[in-house]
C-alpha cells in the first residue's frame, strides 16, 4: 500500500517538472526574435566600425619606413610593406577575418527581420534595422573588394575575379568569388536598399544614415569611374548636409586636433592594426606629398607632427586617436562632386566645390581661390587636392587602382636596402593574397602575385 | 530456584551439561601475542579482555562452543574450541583485506567484495600520510590511477587519462550523497574518513554525465550510536624554504646590458623613444639617449652601466622579500553516541602565510547527527560551514611588469641603502619628472611600496546544510529521502588608494591642467579605487529513492531507483568606486557616458566601467536504477542505468537528454569448493558500459548575449555569443574493464589488476572552418572526433616482514595510453597543430596531448641559423616551413606530453611505537619541450634565458650546440621555428621522493571501545628528485616555473 503512494509520488515528479527544464541557463543569453535584439546586434560598433581591415592603407604611396622602422618591424608588416607574398597571416584573426565577421551577424539579422511583421507601429525602427544591415554589408564587400581584388575596369569586370558574396548567415556555405562586377552590383544594390530605408541622419555617428549610404554610393561609383552617378549621390548627399570644420577654430598643434565625431562625419568607422607599417609610429609621411602643402595651408601642421629628424608623421585622424578613420565625412564627397563635375567638364561648378573645401583649410584671409585654363588643369587641381585632403583615410589604394585605369600611371616604390620595388599601374598585386587557409578551405582561386 | 536445582543435580549424568574450563590464545599470523582482544563466548554472552600474552580463559565451557574474537585492527574470527577446551586463535590483520574495504559510490556503502567496478580506496590512515590544507592535494602521489598534472594549462587531475578531447576532463567530485561544486580547497582534511574513486563504467552510470572522467568520493566522519564521548584533536605546523630563484636559467646581467647598448645603436628602440604614449623605457636605453643628446658625457654612461651590470635583481628579492613560508592547521573533533542517537562535532583553524607575506586563513565548523525516532525511520542532519579569507602580499618576482609588459629588469635595485623602495618608470622618465610641471601626482611606481596600497581581500563563506530521511517500508523496502543546499559567497575586494600606482596613474591620465589660470581639474576624483567583486551560488539538490533487498534463489537481489533534481544558481556581480575613502567609506561619481581628453596625448578616453552582472541557473533531471544479484556468494551481476536531462538551451526537447548504463559480472572464484591455489582469496570482474559528456555552453541555435552599453553610444549592445550547431550531439564514451582482486594465505600480499579500453566517439572536436562564412575563429566546435584509451592499473600491497618490526610496502603502477583515432581535418598545413602540451593536438593516431614539433636538421654551417626541411630539402626558408606547405606528415611526433607509466612506491616501516615511511613518485614516458632562447622574447622582455651563452657563434660551433646565432633584425618565424622545433624536445621521466614521515606513537587501550592515543610525527616535503632522464637540471612538472620548496612539518594527534 505504502509503496503504491511512492509511486505515486514519483509520478507527479516526472510531469509536473516538464518545464523544469526550460529554464534560461543564463540571463543575457538570448535567442534574437525581437527589433531590439536585432538593433542591439547592429549597435556592436567594436566588431562593425572599429575594426575594419587596414591593407589597402599599406599598400599606397602616402608614405615610407626608414630602415630602422623597418627592420623593428613584426615581419608580416615588413613582407606586406613590400608586397612581397611569403608570409601573410595564415590564421584568423586577419584582415579578412575581420571583415567578413561583420557581414555574418548582418545577414543573420536580415533573415530575422523577415519573421517579423513590418507594422505601421514599428516600421521607422524596421526600416532602419533593414537600411542599416544593407549598409553595413555593402561596407563589408566594399572593403573586400578594395583589398582583394583589381581595378574596376568596365571592359573586363565581368570576368576579372570579384570577391565571395556571402548573403546567408549559413557560414557552412562553401565560399566562391563572384566577378567584379558583380560583386559591385550587390554593392550597388544594398546601398540602394539602404538609402531607402535608412533616416536622413541618425542618432549617432556609429549608426549608419541615408547620408552615410550616399556617400558611399558615390565612392564606389568613383571607383567604378562612372561619374554620372558619383556625382549624383554627392550631390544628393551635400544638398541636405555640407558642413564642414573651419581649420582656424582648431588647435592644430595639439597632439590630435580633430574631435572624434566632428561636424564632417556623418558615419564614423575606423581600422585595425592588423599591420602596423603604416601605424603613425612607424609610418613617414612621403617629403614630396609634405612639402606640397602651402605655408598658409593650416592642414600642413594639423595633419602632421615634426620627428625631430626631419620627417614627419601623420596625427590627422578624424578619430582623435593614431587609428585612421575610414567612414564617410563632407570633405571627402566634395572632392568627390568636384572631380565628377570636372570630368563632365563642368569646371566652375567643379572648382567652386574645391575652393568652398579649401577656404576652411587655410589661414583666414589667406587663401587664393584656384582657377583653371582647361579641364586637364582642373582635374590636376582636384586630384592634388584629393590626395593632400584625405591622406590616410583608406581612399588612396582604391585611387591609385581608378586613376591607373584612367592613365595618371602612378607607381608605388618601396625601398629595401639598396633594392628598389615597383607596383606598376595595374600590377595582379594590387589585390592582395587571400589568407592561404581560406583558399584551402574554400577551394577559391588565389590572386596571381 | 528449583529449576537451578535440577540442573545441578543432572549435570554430572551428562557429558554434554558438564562444566569445561576453556583455556586460549590469541596471537597474529607471526605468532605474536595479542593483548587487549575481546573474546566473546557465543552461547552465555560472557566477555573476556586477553592479557598481554593474549591468554584468556572461560570458566564453564562445553566442548564446540563458539568463541568470536575481536581486536582493533584485524579480522574479527568465529572459532570453536576442541573438545579439552583448548584453543588457539589467529586474527589476520585487517588492513590488507582488500575485499572488506567499504566503497561509498554516493549512493550506497558496499563491500568491496560485493562490487564488479573497478574503485581504489584510501583511507584516512594513508591520506593523512600528508599534510596540507587540501583534500585533494593530500591524494597526490598514493592514488592509484589518479595523476596530478603540474602544467596549469591542463586538467590539474585525471582518472585514467582522458575521455574526452575538447570536453570537461576533470573527474566529479562528491562529498557524501552529493556532487560537491564548491572549491574542493574548502572542505577540511580533518573531516574525512575515506576517499573512494570510481574509475569504469559504473561511475558514470551512477552519477550520470558528468562523470564521464571517472568521480572522487569524499566520505565524511560520522559517531555510531552506543559509542563513548571521544575527542580528538590534531595540529601541524609546516615550514617550506624560500623558492630558489636562480633554479630558471638567465643570462647574465652584463651581457643583457650590451644586448641593450647594441639594439639601441640599431635603432631598435626609435619608435618607443617618439611614440606619443610615453611608453617607459629601461634605465639603460634612458642612459644611452642621454649620451646621444649630450646630457651625459660617454664615461660617465660607461661607469654608469658598469655599476649596473654587477647587480642581479633576484639577489635582493632572495635577502629581503621572499622568507620561508608558515602554515599551522588545528582541528578537534568530538563523536558520541546513545540508543538511539550520535553526534559528530568538528571545528578546524587552518593559517597560512606565504613566502611572500600572502595570509590565507579558513574555518571550518561541521556538525553530523544521526536519530532513530521510530524503530524503521532514521533522520541524518549535517551541515557544513567554511569561512576562508586570503590576503594579498609581496609582489612575486616574475610577475613586476613594467610599462605593461615588459618584465622586471635584472639590474633592477628595489630598496635604497636607508630601506626606503626605489622609484620604476612606466612612463619615459624624461616624461614622468617634468610632466604637469609637479602638478601632477607622483607618476612613479614604487613596487615594494606599492602591493601595501594595492590590496586584494577575498572572502568565501560556504554552507552546505543536508537532511536525510530513511523509512523502511517493509522488511527489505526501504525509501530515501535526501536534500541538500549548497551556498556560497564569494567576494573580492580590491582597494587601490590613493598612494597605489594604479589609482594615481589613472588620475594623473584624466587630470585637466589650465596652464593660462592654473586651475586643476580632476575628471578622475582624487582618491582610491575600489573594485568589489561578489560570486554567489546556491544550489539545491534533493533525491527521492527506493531501495529493495530480497533473498530468493538462494542470492540476494538488491536493487535502488529513483529520481534526481538538482538546480545550481551563479550570479556573478562587481562595482567599481572612484574617489573613494576606505576610511570614511566616501566615494565620489564619475562620468562614464562621455569620453576625456588624456593628459599624456590628448586622445580621447572613457572611463572604464567595470560594473558588470551576470547569472546563470543550470538545472539538471536523472532518473536512476542500480541493481546487483549475488548468487550463492559467489557469482555477482550488476546493471545500472541512467538518464539525465538538463535545460541545455536552445536543443529540442528529445535531445536535451542522454541514456546512460553499465552492466557488470564477478566470480569469487576462492570461494568454489575446488579452489585449491595459495590463495586466500581471488575474484574476477567485469564491467562494461555506455557514458557520455555535455557541454553546457553550446547550442544548438544562434543565440547573442547582451552588453550594458556600447562603447562611444551608451546603446546597449548584443553581439552572437554561440554559432548555431544544430548537428550537435553528446559525446559518447564505451568503457571495458576487465581486472581481478587477490590475496594470498596470510594476507602476506594482496592487490589488484584492472585493464580498461575507453573508446570515445561523437566527441567536440574544433573543425577548420572557412571564416569568409563571418565566424571570426578559424575553429568551430563539432562532433567530429574519435579517441581511444587503454590502461592497466596495478595495486599492490606487500608485508615482507609483519611482527613487532612490521615493513608494509604499497606499490601503484598505472599505464594509460590515449590516442585520437578519427578527426575531421580538412586542412592539412601542419603549424596549427605544433604543440608543446598545452593544448590539445587532434592528430589521428597521436595522443590528446603530444609533443609535436617542426623537423630539425641542425644548425647552418656558415651562419648558425637553425635549419628545418620544406618540401623534403634542408631549408631555411622559415616563412616557407612555418607556412602551409609543412603538412601534418612532415611535423616530428616525439610523443604524449602527459605521463604513460605513472605511479608510486610507498614503504613504512614500524617498530613498537616508532614508524618511518616513504613515498617515491614516477612518472615515465613523456615529452616536454624545454625553455630557450627566443630573441624577440629577449629584446622585449628584459630577461633572457641562459641558453644564450650556449649560441652558435663562430663556424664549428654548430658540432656541439643547437641553440641558433644571433642575428639582428629579428624574424618571427625563425625564432617561432626553433622555439618549435624538435631540438628542445626533452624527455620527461623522472622518479621522485615526495615525502618521507617519522611517527611516534603512544597507545593506552581502553579495553573495547577503543583507545587513547598520542602521536607525533615529523614530514619531510619535497625532499627532491632522485633520477631524472633529462640533463639540464630541468625538474619536468616545472620546466618554467620555480618548483615547491622543501620543507618540513610537525604535527601532533590526541585522541582521548
Amino acid at each position: 500500500m505504502n509503496s503504491i503512494v511512492y509511486f505515486f509520488l514519483l509520478c507527479i515528479l516526472f510531469t509536473s517538472c516538464q518545464k523544469y527544464l526550460d529554464k534560461k541557463p543564463s540571463k543575457s543569453l538570448v535567442v534574437p526574435a525581437t527589433l531590439t535584439d536585432l538593433q542591439a546586434m547592429l549597435d556592436n560598433n567594436d566588431i562593425l566600425n572599429q575594426n575594419a581591415p587596414v591593407l589597402g592603407q599599406v599598400g599606397t604611396d602616402e608614405y615610407y619606413l626608414a630602415e630602422v622602422q623597418f627592420t623593428s618591424m613584426q615581419e608580416k608588416s615588413r613582407s606586406a610593406y613590400l608586397f612581397d607574398s611569403a608570409v601573410f597571416d595564415a590564421t584568423s584573426p586577419n584582415d579578412w577575418s575581420y571583415n567578413y565577421r561583420t557581414i555574418l551577424p548582418v545577414n543573420y539579422i536580415l533573415e530575422k527581420l523577415e519573421e517579423i511583421n513590418r507594422t505601421p507601429g514599428n516600421s521607422n525602427e524596421w526600416e532602419n534595422i533593414s537600411g542599416s544591415a544593407h549598409f553595413y554589408r555593402a561596407r563589408g564587400f566594399w572593403h573586400a573588394v578594395n583589398i582583394w581584388a583589381k581595378a574596376y575596369d568596365k571592359n573586363t569586370a565581368s570576368n576579372d575575379l570579384g570577391i565571395p558574396l556571402r548573403k546567408s548567415s549559413d557560414f557552412n556555405e562553401r565560399s566562391k568569388r563572384a566577378s567584379i562586377k558583380e560583386s559591385f552590383d550587390a554593392i550597388i544594390e544594398d546601398l540602394n536598399e539602404a538609402s531607402r530605408s535608412l533616416p536622413l541622419f541618425s542618432l549617432h555617428p556609429m549608426r549608419p544614415s541615408k547620408l552615410a549610404a550616399w556617400g558611399l554610393l558615390s565612392r564606389t561609383y568613383l571607383a567604378m569611374q562612372i561619374y554620372d552617378s558619383a556625382y549624383k549621390y554627392a550631390d544628393l548627399y551635400l544638398t541636405n548636409y555640407s558642413n564642414l570644420i573651419n581649420f582656424n577654430s582648431l588647435n592644430i598643434n595639439a597632439t590630435f586636433p580633430f574631435t572624434r565625431f566632428n561636424t564632417e562625419v556623418i558615419f564614423h568607422s575606423r581600422n585595425t592594426f592588423s599591420y602596423t607599417s603604416v601605424h603613425p609610429n612607424y609610418a613617414r609621411i612621403d617629403s614630396l606629398l609634405y612639402r606640397s602643402y602651402a605655408d598658409n595651408d593650416l592642414r600642413k601642421s594639423a595633419y602632421f607632427k615634426s620627428n625631430g629628424d626631419g620627417s614627419y608623421s601623420f596625427k590627422g585622424s578624424y578619430d582623435n586617436s593614431v587609428s585612421f578613420f575610414n567612414g564617410i565625412a563632407t570633405d571627402e564627397i566634395y572632392l568627390t562632386r568636384a572631380e565628377a563635375l570636372v570630368r563632365k567638364n563642368r569646371l566652375i561648378e567643379g572648382l567652386k566645390d574645391l575652393n568652398t573645401l579649401l577656404a576652411t583649410r587655410w589661414k583666414n584671409g589667406t587663401f587664393k581661390e584656384f582657377s583653371a585654363a582647361n579641364q586637364a588643369e582642373a582635374l590636376r587641381l582636384v586630384l592634388d587636392e584629393r590626395k593632400k585632403e584625405l591622406l590616410f583615410r583608406d581612399l588612396r589604394w582604391m585611387d591609385i587602382k581608378r586613376l591607373n585605369k584612367e592613365g595618371e600611371n602612378i607607381i608605388v616604390r618601396r625601398r629595401k636596402g639598396s633594392e628598389i620595388i615597383e607596383l606598376l599601374p595595374n600590377d595582379n598585386r594590387y589585390a592582395w593574397p587571400i589568407p592561404q587557409d581560406v583558399i584551402e578551405l574554400s577551394g577559391m582561386k588565389q590572386n596571381p602575385r | 530456584m528449583r529449576i537451578s536445582l535440577i540442573t545441578a543435580l543432572l549435570c554430572p549424568l551428562l557429558t554434554m551439561c558438564q562444566p569445561l574450563p576453556i583455556k586460549g590464545k590469541v596471537i597474529d599470523e607471526d605468532g605474536t601475542p595479542i593483548g587487549g582482544a575481546t573474546v566473546l563466548l557465543k552461547r552465555t554472552g560472557e566477555i573476556k579482555i586477553t592479557d598481554t600474552n593474549g591468554t584468556f580463559s572461560f570458566a564453564d565451557g562445553k566442548p564446540k562452543d563458539t568463541l568470536i574474537v575481536t581486536s582493533i585492527g584485524y579480522q574479527a574470527r568465529e572459532v570453536e574450541n576442541n573438545e579439552r577446551g583448548l584453543v588457539t586463535i589467529i586474527l589476520y590483520s585487517r588492513s590488507v583485506s582488500l575485499e572488506d574495504v567499504m566503497i561509498n559510490t554516493g549512493f550506497q556503502q558496499m563491500k568491496k567484495q560485493s562490487a564488479t567496478g573497478s574503485f581504489t580506496v584510501i583511507d584516512k590512515k594513508m591520506m593523512n600520510e600528508q599534510v596540507g590544507p587540501s583534500v585533494l592535494d593530500r591524494l597526490e602521489g598514493i592514488s592509484n590511477s589518479l595523476l596530478f598534472d603540474k602544467n596549469s594549462s591542463r586538467p590539474p587531475y585525471t582518472v585514467r587519462g582522458f575521455s574526452s578531447i575538447n570536453g570537461p576532463k576533470t573527474p566529479l567530485v562528491v562529498l557524501d550523497n552529493f556532487p560537491y561544486t564548491g572549491n574542493p580547497d574548502n572542505i577540511n582534511p580533518a573531516d574525512i574518513e575515506s576517499v573512494t574513486i570510481l574509475k569504469d563504467a559504473a561511475a558514470a552510470a551512477i552519477w550520470g554525465t558528468r562523470a564521464g572522467n571517472g568521480v572522487i568520493v569524499l566520505t565524511s566522519k560520522k559517531a555510531g550510536m552506543n559509542r563513548p564521548l571521544r575527542l580528538n584533536y590534531t595540529s601541524t605546523f609546516t615550514m617550506m624554504d624560500k623558492p630558489d630563484l636562480f633554479y630558471l636559467p638567465q643570462m647574465s646581467t652584463k651581457d643583457f646590458i650590451n644586448m641593450e647598448v647594441f639594439l639601441y645603436e640599431k635603432g631598435y628602440y626609435n619608435n618607443q623613444i617618439n611614440n606619443s604614449n610615453k611608453i617607459g623605457l629601461s634605465p639603460v636605453v634612458e642612459l644611452l639617449i642621454k649620451k646621444s643628446a649630450g646630457q651625459l658625457s660617454p664615461d660617465e654612461v660607461d661607469k654608469q652601466l658598469e655599476a649596473l651590470s654587477t647587480i642581479d635583481v633576484r639577489k635582493e628579492f632572495m635577502d629581503k622579500i621572499y622568507k620561508p613560508s608558515l602554515a599551522f592547521q588545528n582541528a578537534i573533533s568530538l563523536t558520541g553516541g546513545a540508543a538511539n542517537f550520535d553526534y559528530y562535532f568538528s571545528a578546524g583553524y587552518d593559517r597560512n602565510i606565504s613566502s611572500l607575506d600572502a595570509g590565507s586563513e579558513r574555518w571550518t565548523i561541521r556538525t553530523q547527527s544521526s536519530l532513530t525516532p521510530l524503530k524503521n525511520l532514521q533522520l541524518d542532519f549535517s551541515a557544513l560551514v567554511t569561512l576562508a579569507k586570503t590576503t594579498t602580499g609581496k609582489p612575486d618576482y616574475r610577475n613586476i611588469n613594467l610599462s605593461g609588459s615588459r618584465k622586471l629588469y635584472s639590474y633592477a635595485t628595489l630598496f635604497s641603502e636607508e630601506g626606503a623602495a626605489l622609484p620604476f618608470y612606466n612612463l619615459r622618465q624624461p616624461y614622468v619628472d617634468t610632466a604637469g610641471g609637479g602638478r601632477l601626482l607622483d607618476w612613479k611606481y614604487y613596487p615594494m611600496d606599492d602591493y601595501k596600497h594595492n590590496r586584494t581581500d577575498g572572502k568565501t563563506t560556504g554552507n552546505i546544510l543536508n537532511a536525510y530521511l530513511r523509512y523502511t517500508i517493509l522488511p527489505g523496502l526501504l525509501a530515501d529521502l535526501s536534500f541538500q543546499y549548497e551556498n556560497q559567497l564569494a567576494n573580492s575586494r580590491t582597494l587601490q588608494d590613493i598612494q597605489s600606482y594604479a589609482a594615481r596613474d589613472l588620475i594623473n591620465r584624466f587630470t585637466q591642467l589650465n596652464r593660462t589660470n592654473n586651475t586643476i581639474k580632476y575628471i578622475v576624483p582624487l582618491g582610491g579605487i575600489l573594485i568589489d567583486q561578489y560570486y554567489k551560488r546556491n544550489n539545491y539538490n534533493g533525491k527521492v529513492r527506493i531501495d529493495y533487498n530480497h533473498r530468493f534463489f538462494q542470492g540476494v537481489l538488491s536493487a535502488m531507483a529513483g529520481v534526481e533534481l538538482i538546480e545550481s544558481n551563479n550570479d556573478d556581480n562587481s562595482y567599481q568606486l572612484y574617489g573613494y575613502n576606505d576610511e570614511l567609506g566616501t566615494f565620489a561619481n564619475v562620468d562614464y557616458v562621455n569620453s576625456y581628453p588624456t593628459f599624456i596625448n590628448g586622445s580621447n578616453s572613457f572611463i572604464t566601467n567595470w560594473n558588470s552582472l551576470s547569472g546563470t541557473v543550470y538545472r539538471f533531471r536523472s532518473v536512476f536504477f542500480n541493481g546487483a544479484y549475488t548468487y550463492l556468494n559467489k557469482y555477482i551481476l550488476s546493471a545500472s542505468a541512467r538518464k539525465d536531462e538538463s535545460n541545455l538551451f536552445g536543443v529540442k526537447a528529445n535531445e536535451k537528454g542522454v541514456p546512460l548504463w553499465s552492466a557488470g559480472l564477478a566470480w569469487n572464484i576462492s570461494k568454489e569448493p575446488w579452489f585449491r591455489v595459495p590463495l586466500e582469496y581471488l575474484k574476477i570482474r567485469g564491467s562494461y558500459g555506455f557514458s557520455g559528456n555535455v557541454d553546457m555552453n553550446r547550442s544548438a541555435v544562434t543565440t547573442i548575449r547582451y552588453s550594458s552599453s556600447a562603447q562611444y553610444t551608451n546603446f546597449p549592445y548584443a553581439f552572437i555569443s554561440q554559432y548555431p550547431n544544430p548537428s550537435l550531439r553528446w559525446e559518447k564514451v564505451n568503457i571495458v574493464n576487465l581486472g581481478f582482486d587477490f590475496r594470498s594465505r596470510g594476507g602476506r600480499v594482496g592487490g589488484s589488476l584492472d585493464c580498461y579500453v575507453k573508446k570515445g566517439d561523437d566527441l567536440f572536436g574544433l573543425a577548420p572552418v572557412d571564416y569568409t562564412g563571418g565566424t571570426n575563429a578559424n575553429y568551430l566546435v563539432r562532433n567530429v572526433a574519435k579517441m581511444k584509451g587503454q590502461g592497466v592499473d596495478v595495486e599492490i600491497q606487500l608485508k615482507p616482514i609483519y611482527r613487532q618490526f612490521k615493513w608494509e610496502q604499497v606499490l601503484n603502477l598505472n599505464y594509460n595510453s590515449n590516442k585520437v583515432t578519427d578527426y575531421y581535418l580538412t586542412s592539412q598545413q601542419g603549424s596549427p597543430y605544433i604543440s608543446s602540451g598545452s593544448v590539445v593536438t587532434p592528430v589521428p593516431g597521436h595522443p590528446v596531448y603530444s609533443i609535436i614539433s617542426y623537423r630539425w636538421a641542425g644548425l647552418e654551417p656558415s651562419t648558425g641559423n637553425p635549419q628545418g626541411v620544406l618540401e623534403g630539402q634542408i631549408s631555411t626558408n622559415y616563412p616557407g616551413i612555418t607556412g602551409v606547405k609543412t603538412t601534418i606528415n612532415d611535423l616530428v611526433y616525439s610523443g604524449s606530453a602527459t605521463p604513460e607509466v605513472f605511479g608510486n612506491f610507498y614503504n613504512r616501516i614500524s617498530w613498537r611505537n616508532w614508524s618511518a615511511a616513504a613515498n617515491i613518485t614516477y612518472k615515465l614516458d613523456y615529452f616536454f619541450r624545454r625553455e630557450s632562447i627566443n630573441y624577440i622574447t629577449l629584446a622585449n622582455n628584459g630577461t633572457g634565458h641562459a641558453d644564450y651563452y650556449k649560441r652558435w657563434q663562430k663556424p664549428g660551433d654548430e658540432a656541439f650546440t643547437d641553440i641558433p646565432s644571433f642575428v639582428y633584425p629579428f624574424t618571427t618565424s625563425r625564432e617561432n621555428f626553433f622555439n618549435s622545433s624538435e631540438a628542445l624536445v626533452t624527455n620527461g621521466s623522472h622518479i621522485r621522493l615526495q615525502f618521507i614521515r617519522l611517527v611516534y606513537t603512544k597507545e593506552h587501550k581502553r579495553n573495547t571501545i577503543g583507545t587513547k592515543s598520542v602521536e607525533i610525527s615529523l614530514n619531510i616535503m619535497n625532499p627532491g628528485l632522485l633520477w631524472t632522464a633529462n640533463k639540464f637540471g630541468i625538474d619536468p612538472d616545472y620546466p618554467a616555473s620555480i618548483p615547491p620548496s622543501p620543507g618540513f612539518a610537525l604535527g601532533l594527534q590526541l585522541n582521548l
